[in-house]
């Protein structure tokens, strides 16, 4: 029986490339958390990850795994040096700490049981392949071995008309000698470096000879342990450091006040979001992020974003994108609440950042364009990006609301942020950037984007506000003096 | 660190150079100057004024006993020059072993590591030679200070020590050491199995005994030691070879390393110290030479000042016959915080100012003074704003005045409790109503924040503002040299 995964990858399922890349949850993760985002999964594996997720929010297994997770490190650690010492003592000393570590792991795997299915069916695995007894057996010869070693864990090395290696007799040390010499004159000894050195070949072999009995014993005593070095611990490791990671971000997210939640799973065809964010601007702005509501439905499974330049519409389109991801993974996500769907893709076309002459960069839009169209289902999230823009208005205007036509034919959900204001009037639902406050420490205006029945308002005015060049501004200018503006 | 300059936790006010030069302390220090470097270090302790009565009696105590014992100031002169030099030496070799362990595998080298630990070993030896010799030498003498009873009974903790003689056998030991010597180390492994300890032993603590080895008794039987079990082993020249046995002796090059550094840094302020007591030296027979009384100055923490028969120190050493001048008196209650001094030009109010300033300044400093009596607080730091030479151009007058407040501007900023500020004619380059008006503004406020300070001026408008919490002294035109009296 092999010892289960503790995170169970589909292959089949994975994102496309540009995915986590466009979405920035490179700012916000490390590579050994993102190699598991790369992929979703089914809906018994999200419902594991998310029992594993809450069970991390007790102390007693938060510590249990971090123990293990350190333990097996220890023991990947151990196995390198193993295999890179050239030295046959030093191996043997090696896999003593080895079988050491090992018994370790399978205790800690003890203190992890009846907190998640996944870490039950680990300590499961453990505790039927090391009963009780045989773990009491191997801490009595580990115990025996230790003893050995340290017996032995001193020598002489004699260099004289030979050279020769001697059990340790009552020796003189030089260091101390001197040593208690400076103490009596009041002098302080210097800070020890550490030092290591590997046995040579030779003064291993010697050692050996010497301390014959003494080896032969440890090595008998091992062969119960089996073949440890060939035990490979190192996709637990990468497993436990994704939990831990996810839930250490999302720990930071909380203290900072910012809501996190994990979303139910909606029957009918909806995607709700009340006070969603774009978590990927946390390590940038910290509890500034401004969340808005996202909600999908059949009447509404598509929206156009319009609005100002920095106005967020590009971060909503991400909040969205990164959250469906971020559930379709079983990790928490970063709203008040949520109910979502079960989706299996996420289609993402963002700008690239080749510079294509303006009918080159088109056709590569319309050709990614097509791509996504062509693959995406019913259980599908379309997310695009100022898609188009490298052509004339009314091409761009056109195949926007073909993309937007697709989508919804396709019975997928979308998102489309776009410059091209014709689609106002494309009968698609339409979002856009709301200003929500203009009185902040740095006076930066703040947005977030909201859905709108009506026409965007001219983005002229605002942008005009922003600077002090309306009309009302410019008065109040010269009443109090253009120096306070300047 | 020992010091004879400075005890224990002493604390420094501050007296910038600008306040030397206005005070022409620079000009008296040329009269006893040595060479340039020690005039310099000389005038950087007057910029450090001690804070603390204790500390600046530590300071008379070790002049008065190089005063009183004839040879001990040129002895240790001496001796603590070697130190110095030793130092010097020993810092030279470190910076060419730094430079050999730079390569790694020159520093795995065991003959290198060897005859690097000889050249510890031979330095930690002089060194501990030189230690005592100086213990003997300053034992002969009958010493009051307490620096200097510290600096004996200091070099006495390591010449008087029962381990002196093993720390010098041990060292010539390693002298001796070489790379055919008998060599036995004692290694040590950790948990991982990889050595962590290398350390060189003497040779009787291993015992082995082979078949070969064994010692008649009588003419046919042959009677063996105890055995104790061995193997053998087959030296290779490998990198864990050097790196494991190269580090017994590079251990105890670092024991020795720190030792050596250690004493040296315990000593090696004296020789720059007793520059400074060389150039006090000078200076009290430059005194004596010219029949001039001098006092160690008495302090008070009640912030009392009271100095009589004082001599200004510039006039005393610029003219060849000291009775040419006028001492003068000068006191200051602890209820008054300022003087401001009147008098005509030319009739020595900049000259008193720079006296009682002096005399404060080499007070603090340890230093004795040209005076009968003196009784001093201590101040925390001393400032000078001093009038822009005249001979400027009138254009730049505006320019005078502006410059004068701002360098107010920055004493008032630095200026605190105890401080002792010195006004020399300031604000002359503007009206005189609103020069006096600034100047009185400026000296309440240096009252009412505890400065206490001494303002020379011919404003007399200041009196209106200052009122009964300062003493008004006015230059009698009866003396060259100044004399004052207390005008009611």
């Amino acid at each position: 029986m092999n010892r289960p995964e503790l995170i169970e990858i589909d292959e089949n399922a994975v994102f496309a490339d540009n995915v986590l890349e466009n979405l920035r949850l490179d700012k916000i993760f490390p590579l050994s958390v993102l190699k598991y985002l790369k992929y979703g999964c089914c809906r018994e594996e999200v419902k594991e990850r998310r029992s594993f997720f809450r069970a991390l929010e007790n102390p007693v297994f938060n510590d249990a795994l971090n123990t293990l997770l350190e333990d097996m490190m220890r023991f990947e650690k151990t196995k390198e040096l193993f295999r890179n010492s050239a030295s046959e003592t030093r191996k043997l000393y090696l896999k003593v700490r080895l079988a050491d570590i090992y018994v370790k792991i399978i205790t800690d795997t003890v203190r992890m049981k009846g907190f998640c299915r996944k870490t039950d069916r680990y300590a499961e695995f453990f505790s039927e392949n090391y009963p009780n007894e045989v773990i009491e057996k191997m801490e009595s010869d580990l115990c025996r071995i230790k003893e050995i070693l340290k017996s032995v864990s001193e020598f002489c090395v004699s260099f004289r008309s030979k050279a020769m290696l001697s059990k340790k007799y009552q020796p003189q040390i030089y260091f101390e000698n001197l040593k208690k010499c400076g103490d009596a004159m009041g002098l302080e000894p210097p800070v020890r470096r550490s030092f290591l050195s590997d046995f040579d070949g030779t003064l291993s072999d010697s050692f050996t000879a010497l301390f014959r009995t003494e080896v032969s014993e440890v090595i008998t005593l091992l062969a119960s342990f089996g073949k440890l070095t060939d035990t490979d611990f190192s996709s637990d490791i990468s497993a436990a450091c994704f939990y831990l990671q996810i839930k250490e971000f999302t720990g930071k997210v909380k203290v900072a006040g910012l809501p996190v939640c994990f979303p139910s799973f909606s029957a009918d065809k909806t995607i709700h979001f009340e006070s969603l964010y774009d978590i990927t601007m946390f390590n940038r702005i910290g509890k500034d992020i401004v969340p808005s509501d996202a909600h999908f439905d059949a009447s509404a499974p598509f929206y156009f974003i319009i609005g100002a330049n920095g106005g967020g519409k590009t971060t909503f389109l991400r909040a969205v994108g990164v959250n469906i991801l971020l559930t379709m993974t079983g990790c928490p996500v970063f709203a008040d609440s949520a109910s979502v769907f079960p989706l299996s893709k996420i289609y993402l076309h963002f700008p690239k950042d080749e510079r294509f002459e303006n009918s080159g960069r088109y056709d590569e839009e319309v050709r990614r364009a097509n791509e996504m169209l062509e693959n995406a289902d019913d259980r599908t999230l379309l997310l695009f990006n100022e898609t188009f823009s490298g052509t004339d208005e009314k091409k761009g205007s056109e195949m926007t609301v073909w993309a937007a036509k697709e989508t919804v034919k396709k019975g997928a959900f979308g998102l489309f942020v776009t410059h091209f204001l014709s689609v106002e009037t494309s009968g698609f639902p339409l979002m856009q950037c709301e200003v929500i406050n203009t009185q902040n420490e740095k006076n930066k205006r703040t947005f977030r984007i909201v859905r709108t029945e009506n026409k965007a308002h001219s983005f002229a005015l605002d942008i005009l506000r922003k600077y002090r060049l309306d009309r009302t501004s410019l008065i109040e200018r010269r009443k109090k003096g253009n120096d306070q503006y300047t | 660190m020992i010091s004879i300059l400075n005890r224990n936790g002493a604390e420094f006010g501050n007296v910038e150079r600008k306040v030397l030069f206005d005070l022409s302390i620079d000009r008296i220090v040329g009269y006893f100057r040595q060479d340039e470097r020690k005039t310099d270090k000389f005038l950087g302790n007057l910029c450090r004024p001690l804070l603390k009565a204790e500390d600046i009696v530590y300071r008379q105590e070790v002049i008065s006993d190089f005063i009183t014992q004839n040879g001990l100031f040129s002895g240790l002169s001496e001796y603590f020059a070697g130190f110095s030099e030793m130092k010097k030496d020993y810092e030279q070799s470190k910076k060419e072993k730094l430079r050999n362990s730079v390569n790694a595998a020159v520093s795995d080298d065991i003959p290198l590591n060897i005859s690097l630990l000889q050249a510890d070993a031979f330095a930690l030896k002089r060194l501990l030679i030189l230690v005592r010799t100086i213990h003997s030498y300053i034992s002969g003498f009958e010493i009051t200070s307490e620096a200097l009873k510290s600096l004996k009974c200091s070099l006495g903790v390591i010449s008087d020590s029962p381990e002196y003689k093993n720390m010098l056998s041990l060292c010539s030991e390693f002298e001796k050491l070489n790379s055919h010597s008998s060599l036995n180390f004692l290694l040590t492994t950790d948990e991982c199995g990889e050595i962590t300890g290398s350390r060189l032993i003497t040779e009787d603590s291993v015992r082995i005994s082979e078949t070969s080895v064994k010692k008649k008794k009588g003419l046919f039987s042959k009677e063996e030691k105890e055995y104790y079990p061995f193997s053998e082993y087959i030296r290779a020249n490998t990198t864990a070879y050097r790196k494991t046995f190269s580090e017994a002796f590079r251990e105890l090059s670092q024991l020795i390393e720190g030792y050596i550094v250690q004493i040296l840094g315990n000593y090696s302020e004296i020789a720059g110290e007793l520059n400074f007591y060389e150039m006090a030296l000078r200076y009290c027979n430059i005194l004596r030479s010219r029949k001039t009384k001098f006092v160690f100055p008495v302090f008070h923490e009640n912030g009392e000042t009271e100095i009589s028969g004082l001599r200004d120190l510039l006039l005393l050493l610029e003219r060849s016959d000291s009775t040419e001048v006028v001492s003068n008196d000068f006191s200051l209650s602890p209820t008054k915080s300022g003087t401001v001094i009147f008098g005509d030009n030319g009739s020595g109010k900049t000259v008193y100012l720079r006296s009682v300033a002096v005399c404060a300044v080499f007070a603090q400093s340890g230093l004795p003074v040209a005076a009968d009596a003196v009784t001093l607080p201590c101040f925390s730091s001393f400032f000078t704003v001093f009038s822009e030479s005249e001979n400027r151009d009138q254009a730049l007058d505006m320019g005078r005045f502006e410059k004068e407040v701002s360098e107010i501007s920055v004493v008032i900023s630095q200026v605190s409790e105890n401080s002792f500020v010195l006004l020399n004619e300031v604000f002359q380059s503007t009206a005189y109503s609103e020069g006096a008006e600034a100047l009185s503004g400026i000296l309440h406020h240096l009252s009412c924040i505890g400065v206490r300070w001494i303002c020379v001026t011919h404003m007399k408008d200041v009196l209106h503002h200052l009122g009964d919490s300062v003493k008004y002294l006015t230059a009698s035109e009866n003396f060259k040299i100044i004399k004052f009296k207390f005008e009611n």
